[in-house]
């Protein structure tokens, strides 16, 4: 029996906000691009009591909530935020998938206990990073996630084999993925209200109106899914970033995390037999500005002195060393495949 | 100043001067070039610190004097005149430098000349002479090997080593090198080594097409430059600090397959190839299979582009060892093809992976080496 665990960040957006900005805690917090069109990204668990939630018009959120505090979202935090997440799930599985910048899969071998990891997970997050996350274990990556659905914030869930059915029946037919407007406004012919109603419609007259889709919707409701943890990566790039514990500024620090970071990509390049053309070092200061840099290399490399070297070579030329770094990180781009063509250089 | 010159005298030394002009400086003298009379004659320089060109040209002086002029203004309306006397009139208050020609006037404002560098001369130094027309052969079949890029400066230089009856000029970039060697007509007594900017060495070239005369070349003696002399004309260029690789140890020693080919043949067959090759990093494919039951030798040239599609060429070859098949930037081949001047061009290879070295059949003064593309075969 596999075991999935469904990783959901709560109100992450906001929640970053007041990691960053500890004064916001406890209060209704809207994350938006102020304008007169622009729509709730996210809203924190105090805002939502007022009705507000995402994807709505700001000006209505506006209404609901007139002393909200809306700050203008901040992808460069979210997103590093987001990968020192993962990397923790990664800690506990190799097999993980993200879904979204707060959203993940992991999938614990059979013998392993996922209900303890999956604990083990929530408080790691909370202590290592401060975020708050619901997490919730079936066997298969869809009862996990409405599993996760149903018990946020803060939530944990786990569904014992066998009972899935039984745990999705009385659920309202908009907590089934694909189960979109359009798809219950069809189902209205048979009256399905609930999850369970939705397995009582037989088979055949289900993909009679909704063709392979039919066939999906009754083997969602029955809670039925053998999707697989998609980990794998047909890489374009790859990389290794460090956010550091503290701002940094001393340069023989970054120098050697960058050396570290550069035989890390040069193991990932020589593990599948791959090249990387230009070599891109990313430096992000304290203030979240990031900066992506570039060098292009003579000959495709999977060296790590030569990625350390063009790294370095980048670092002296972009780095503005009167501010300190909050995070480093060497990638390796366009990568050539073992069968691919390249110019050789000259020996000696 | 006050001097009188044809038009056409002043546009061609101002043409000779133009490339030594600096592009972008942040010392403005530097974006002009100067005008000054020199016993008799007119004298035009123009230098970019790296670079410096002198050309003197025939005028009727009046008035001694000089100053400097934008270079870009005065070489266009100059251009754009007929090809009539002009006058040249300095006001030396104003640093205004008035043009008159036929019925056309120009007033263009200068920098005064002694803002501008000083250019060394060919001291009484030991000269080194060539022929211009070896000396331009050299530099044709030599300095487009060199790097463009600056990632080793060394590379953006033509090594240029004078050694008692000899000359030998070799450039590389790391992918390819050119070796050319010729015969000193005057022996020197001491060994004469220099790394010269391609880009110099290009300019001796481009601007000694009507040399007649033997060319001087002079190292200075601490070697931080290297001066030419023609009739006329004068370059100094700055010389290019470092240790040249040791190319001779670039030259495979042996081979297992030599390929004989028309050249002009082979240059049709990359042309029409790289016309798929450009979307493929410029790849192009040399099949060379010798004479056998399968019927003459022959070389077989491909292309093919994921995008535009695939082109084949077959051309005759005498082919002498091992079949082989080997992949060449198309461009490389074509420059190399393009300067060697015989009507046979020689390709030694050890196999896809080592270097393929290219030779004018008939001469031994020439070697070029090209590192083939890596593929999947």
């Amino acid at each position: 029996m596999r075991q999935i665990i469904h990783l959901d960040l709560d109100a992450f957006f906001a929640a970053v906000e007041v990691l960053l900005n500890p004064e916001l805690k406890d209060q209704p917090l809207i994350v938006a691009y102020d304008g007169a069109r622009s729509v709730v990204t996210t809203a924190s668990y105090p805002a939502r009591k007022f009705g507000v939630h995402s994807a709505m018009p700001l000006a209505r959120a506006r209404q609901l909530c007139p002393h909200a505090i809306v700050v203008p979202p901040r992808r460069h935090a979210y997103s590093e935020y987001s990968q020192r997440v993962m990397n923790i799930l990664r800690e506990h599985s190799p097999l993980v998938e993200q879904v979204s910048i707060d959203e993940a899969y992991v999938e614990i071998a059979p013998e392993r206990d996922a209900g303890e990891i999956a604990r083990a997970i929530q408080t790691q997050i909370k202590n290592e990073i401060g975020l708050d996350c619901t997490v919730a274990v079936a066997c298969n990556k869809l009862v996990s996630k409405v599993a996760c659905n149903a018990v946020k914030p803060r939530g944990f869930g786990v569904i014992a084999p066998g009972d899935e059915e039984k745990f999705l029946a009385p659920l309202a037919i908009e907590r089934l993925p694909g189960a979109g407007k359009a798809t219950r406004a069809k189902l209205a012919r048979w009256n399905v209200q609930t999850i369970g109603d939705l397995a009582r419609v037989p088979v055949n007259e289900l993909r009679a109106e909704f063709g392979k889709i039919g066939e999906y919707l009754h083997r969602a409701a029955r809670g039925l899914d053998d999707s697989p943890v998609v980990t794998e990566w047909n890489p374009k790039s790859v990389s290794r970033e460090n956010t550091f514990e503290r701002d940094v500024r001393e340069v023989a620090h970054i120098e050697k995390l960058i050396a570290e970071m550069s035989a890390g990509v040069a193991r990932d390049l020589a593990r599948e037999g791959y090249r990387a053309r230009p070599i891109v070092l990313k430096l992000r200061y304290g203030d979240f500005t990031t900066l992506t840099r570039q060098t292009p290399l003579r000959v495709p490399t999977a060296h790590a002195d030569e990625i350390r070297e063009r790294a370095l070579w980048l670092l002296r030329a972009h780095w503005n060393q009167k501010r300190a770094l909050r995070l480093v990180g060497v990638g390796a781009h366009n990568l050539i495949e073992p069968s691919g063509t390249w110019q050789m250089e000259l020996p000696g | 100043m006050k001097v009188s010159c044809l038009q056409e005298n002043l546009a061609r030394g101002l043409s000779v001067v133009s490339r030594a002009v600096a592009a972008r400086s942040t010392l403005p003298v530097l974006g002009n070039v100067l005008i000054a009379t020199d016993q008799g004659r007119l004298k035009i320089a123009a230098t970019n610190l790296e670079l410096a060109v002198s050309c003197w040209i025939g005028a009727k002086v009046d008035e001694d004097g000089a100053t400097t002029i934008p270079a870009r203004t005065l070489i266009d309306f100059v251009n754009s005149l007929p090809p009539e006397r002009i006058d040249l009139a300095l006001n030396v208050k104003t640093q205004t430098l008035h043009l008159k020609c036929a019925r056309y006037d120009a007033n263009i404002k200068g920098i005064d000349a002694s803002e501008f560098p000083i250019i060394p001369t060919l001291g009484d130094g030991k000269r080194i002479e060539l022929e211009p027309e070896i000396l331009r052969e050299m530099i044709e079949q030599v300095s487009f090997a060199a790097a463009t890029d600056e990632s080793r400066p060394v590379l953006t230089g033509v090594i240029a080593k004078f050694e008692k009856d000899k000359v030998t000029f070799a450039a590389a970039d790391g992918f390819r090198l050119s070796v050319r060697h010729a015969t000193l007509t005057k022996p020197l007594e001491q060994p004469v080594h220099a790394i010269i900017p391609a880009k110099a060495l290009q300019e001796v070239g481009r601007v000694s097409g009507d040399q007649e005369e033997p060319i001087e070349i002079s190292v200075t003696e601490n070697r931080s430059q290297a001066l030419f002399r023609l009739t006329n004309i004068e370059i100094v260029s700055q010389l290019v600090d470092g240790i040249f690789p040791d190319f001779t140890r670039i030259i495979p020693e042996s081979h297992t397959t030599r390929t004989t080919v028309n050249t002009a043949e082979l240059q049709s067959a990359v042309k029409a190839s790289s016309v798929f090759a450009r979307e493929a990093m410029n790849t192009v494919r040399l099949q060379i299979a010798p004479a056998g039951e399968m019927g003459a030798g022959k070389m077989t040239i491909t292309a093919a582009s994921a995008e535009s599609g695939d082109n084949l060429g077959e051309i005759d070859a005498t082919v002498d060892g091992e079949p082989v098949e080997i992949a060449f930037n198309a461009r490389y081949l074509a420059d190399v093809l393009g300067v060697l001047h015989t009507p046979q061009v020689a390709l030694e290879t050890s196999g896809s992976a080592s270097p393929g070295v290219i030779k004018a059949v008939g001469r031994d003064d020439f070697t070029h080496v090209i590192m083939p593309m890596h593929i999947n075969k």
